[in-house]
């Protein structure tokens, strides 16, 4: 050991640094490359709204795209962690039900909680929703309260005229809180439905925490597993409008009605090309997030 | 057999092996909500005692699911190797973890002993190990197999190019994946997620990758993971297959959920000898995934770490040219946050090397799982240093089909760098060739899709 320290002396460990001229800025590298510096960004953004053309700085990201992706990042979580406000249904028209999660926490870790109604919410379906209707909408916060508070009340009423229209009856307008998809079931149930449709807030992705699913079950009770229902995904104004998601459910309520089944069992036929198969999803725009 | 431990004074019994796998699980939000789990740290412990105590033949004559019971079980016991699990039966687990950890047990002999090893072994000895041990004996498990390319080989990280598209669009599929070439990803598969599960559409998309890889001479294999159904109806269509895909879980009722059983796969992997397009020999790819057989209601009362080594004793019957195991895709409810999420890929790398399968992950997170970027990418340098023999790579990490965050077309890179890895040889002799990586850095194409036509 101490020829090996003899050897390696009292200099420096490390040789002196470089001379160091002012440092020019990169070259500006963005989100959404410049076509004309970019064919293939352009051309690829007419198929695709994944993140290709981006460039690179040595093997990582330009400081743009760092921050877009964390915008989006932020977006998606803001909307996993919102809750919907204990007024917002009655504020809205809506009977609130809650299910029998107590937390927020207790939501994402207890998917069979959120698939019952508690005992209140039991009590107020039982005595104030119109029983042995057509078609039980649910509106309901799932994974993005925020896209509940967005679009579900104009999703709801826009679903139950397009249902009137076609001469079906509609349940009394409910709102649940910290529900599961399954939770219509219960509430269908209980309320005698012929269909039960739920509306809520769909697990967000990169920078989309507004999108609202649809579940649609014949002859809603406790039991019905996935391959009982049709769903339609993505509602929201840049995705399917609500509207347009509207007009799909209602066709896929009657046609349920007619053939007396739901899910992978209900012939679609010539409905499919109207509801967009068993679980239409319209591709999803990309925004910029970040802006000067 | 002794199914009781004292701690401080205080006697812990349990009622079943079963019982003491899931109690010597590390904390899965999965196991607590299938009501399996240990009470407290301390049971916890008490479990572990219990379960060093135990030889890998009491393992082996207790499964956690009955042999009447389960075809999965069956196919294990019955086609174990007897002579590999003669030189080990004799252990206990705790034993069993001090040999697989000695410097003098190496990559040979574990690859003679794991025709020997039960799931059951596996994930026993994964409950005894902290994240060090999983990643100290997951790097010397040697895995190496051959279809297009050769993948596994000692110093190699490879990648699957994930160019997936909400409307199967072939186009943007095409974008994606030649963008991912450019940097150097898709040396394990190009494998896409069909939004639409028809043979049609897997036929199509089949063909459009089989053009691109034709067309620049690259040597990969493709793959659309549809129901294995729907794939083997593509391939009597006539289309290029290189692998085919299916998931797979750890129990015979939780793969009747999925739709498969062991004699479809048995059929598959047939006509994949038959009509494969890879020079082979190995022409399967399967996923897994810690809790997908409690998300069917078909865990039998065994904790999820368990029930997935099952589904790696299902896969090696197949001699698959990758496994992967998709960690944070279930949700929260099965795996809550980082720590869960990172713990779980390092026992699932760990025990499906052990039982002798081609291991890679899908490190990932969905979006209402407590974790962080920061925390992912971490997990990523954890795989690599682990030996893990692929990972994913999407634009920016971002699955715009199935809205989940994963690995980066620059992550892959500049794991390669930071664990000075490379590709598999005939892959990194393409990229060469193509200017897109020279020796340990990028090369003048890197990230430039002209390279890729």
């Amino acid at each position: 050991m101490s020829s090996l320290r003899e050897e390696l002396g009292s200099s420096d460990p490390l040789p002196p640094v470089p001379a160091l001229p002012p440092i020019p800025p990169p070259p500006a590298r963005v989100y959404s490359p410049r076509p004309e510096k970019s064919g293939f960004a352009a051309e690829a953004a007419r198929h695709t709204t994944a993140l290709v053309g981006i460039g690179h700085v040595g093997t990582r990201y330009a400081t743009d795209v760092v921050l877009q992706f964390q915008a989006e990042l932020a977006v998606a979580h803001a909307a996993v962690s919102a809750e919907l406000p204990d007024a917002w249904a009655e504020q809205h028209g809506f009977i609130g039900l809650r299910s029998r999660v107590t937390s927020h926490r207790e939501f994402l870790l207890r998917p069979d909680l959120g698939r019952r109604l508690d005992e209140a919410s039991l009590e107020l379906v039982r005595t104030r929703c119109q029983r042995g209707v057509d078609v039980q909408i649910i509106v309901a916060d799932g994974l993005s309260a925020v896209a509940c508070m967005q679009t579900g009340k104009a999703l709801h009423d826009a679903v139950a005229a397009a249902c009137t229209a076609r001469g079906l009856t509609v349940g009394t307008p409910v709102a649940a809180r910290f529900a599961r998809v399954w939770l219509e079931d219960e509430i269908g149930q209980e309320v005698g439905a012929k269909v039960a449709m739920i509306l809520l807030g769909e697990r967000p992705g990169l920078g989309t925490g507004d999108g609202l699913s649809a579940y649609v079950v014949f002859e809603p009770k406790l039991g019905k597993t996935d391959g009982d229902r049709n769903m339609i995904s993505n509602i929201h104004q840049r995705g399917i409008v609500p509207d347009d998601a509207a007009a799909r459910l209602a066709a896929l309520a009657q046609a349920m009605i007619a053939q007396r089944c739901s899910g992978v069992t209900l012939d679609l036929g010539r409905l499919g090309e109207v509801t967009g198969g068993r679980g239409y999803r319209a591709p999803q725009v990309r925004q910029r997030l970040v802006g000067s | 057999m002794q199914l009781a431990s004292t701690i401080r004074g205080t006697r812990y019994a349990f009622g079943s092996v079963k019982e003491v796998l899931a109690k010597a699980n590390p904390p899965k939000s999965g196991d607590d909500l299938a009501g399996v789990s240990a009470r407290d740290a301390v049971e916890r412990v008490a479990a572990r005692a219990v379960l060093a105590d135990l030889t890998l033949r009491e393992l082996r004559e207790n499964p956690v699911v009955p042999y009447e019971r389960d075809e999965l079980t069956r196919l294990v016991e019955d086609e174990l190797d007897d002579q590999a699990y003669r030189a080990v039966a004799h252990l206990t687990v705790g034993q069993f973890r001090e040999w697989l950890l000695d410097i003098e047990t190496t990559g040979p002999t574990l690859r003679a002993v794991a025709p020997g090893l039960t799931p059951e072994m596996a994930a026993a000895v994964s409950k005894l190990m902290s994240n060090f041990d999983l990643m100290t004996v997951g790097s010397k498990c040697q895995v190496v197999v051959r279809a297009n390319n050769t993948l596994g080989l000692p110093g190699r990280l490879s990648s699957r190019c994930q160019p997936n598209h909400p409307t199967d669009d072939v186009e943007g599929i095409l974008a994606s994946a030649r963008e991912g070439l450019s940097y150097g990803c898709g040396d394990a598969v190009i494998g896409i997620n069909p939004a639409t599960d028809t043979a049609h559409s897997t036929a199509e998309i089949l063909r459009a990758i089989d053009d691109l890889l034709k067309r620049n001479a690259v040597p990969t294999q493709h793959c659309v993971l549809s129901h294995v159904t729907v794939q083997m109806k593509a391939l009597e269509l006539g289309c290029p297959m290189d692998l085919m895909f299916q998931s797979v879980a750890g129990t015979e009722d939780a793969n009747k959920a999925f739709g498969i059983s062991a004699a479809l796969l048995d059929d598959a992997w047939a006509l994949m000898k038959q009509k494969g397009t890879a020079k082979g020999p190995n022409r399967m790819y399967f996923e897994t995934g810690q809790g997908s057989a409690l998300s069917s209601q078909a865990h039998h009362g065994a904790d999820q770490v368990t029930i997935e080594a099952r589904a790696y004793g299902l896969a090696r019957r197949y001699k698959p040219f990758l496994v992967n195991t998709v960690v944070g895709f279930i949700g929260p409810e099965y795996l809550e946050d980082g720590p869960q999420i990172s713990r779980a890929a390092l026992e699932d790398h760990f025990m499906g090397k052990l039982l002798g399968l081609p291991m890679g992950c899908d490190a990932c997170f969905t979006y209402h799982a407590s974790m962080t970027q920061d925390e992912l990418e971490s997990l990523k340098v954890l795989l690599g240093t682990a030996g893990c023999t692929f990972l994913m790579s999407l634009p920016v990490g971002d699955d715009i089909m199935l809205n989940y965050q994963s690995t980066s077309f620059h992550d892959i890179p500049t794991l390669r760098r930071l664990l000075n890895k490379r590709a598999t040889p005939e892959f990194d002799a393409w990229m060469d060739e193509r200017g897109i990586w020279r020796g340990d850095g990028p090369g003048p194409k890197f990230g430039d899709v002209s390279a890729v036509r």
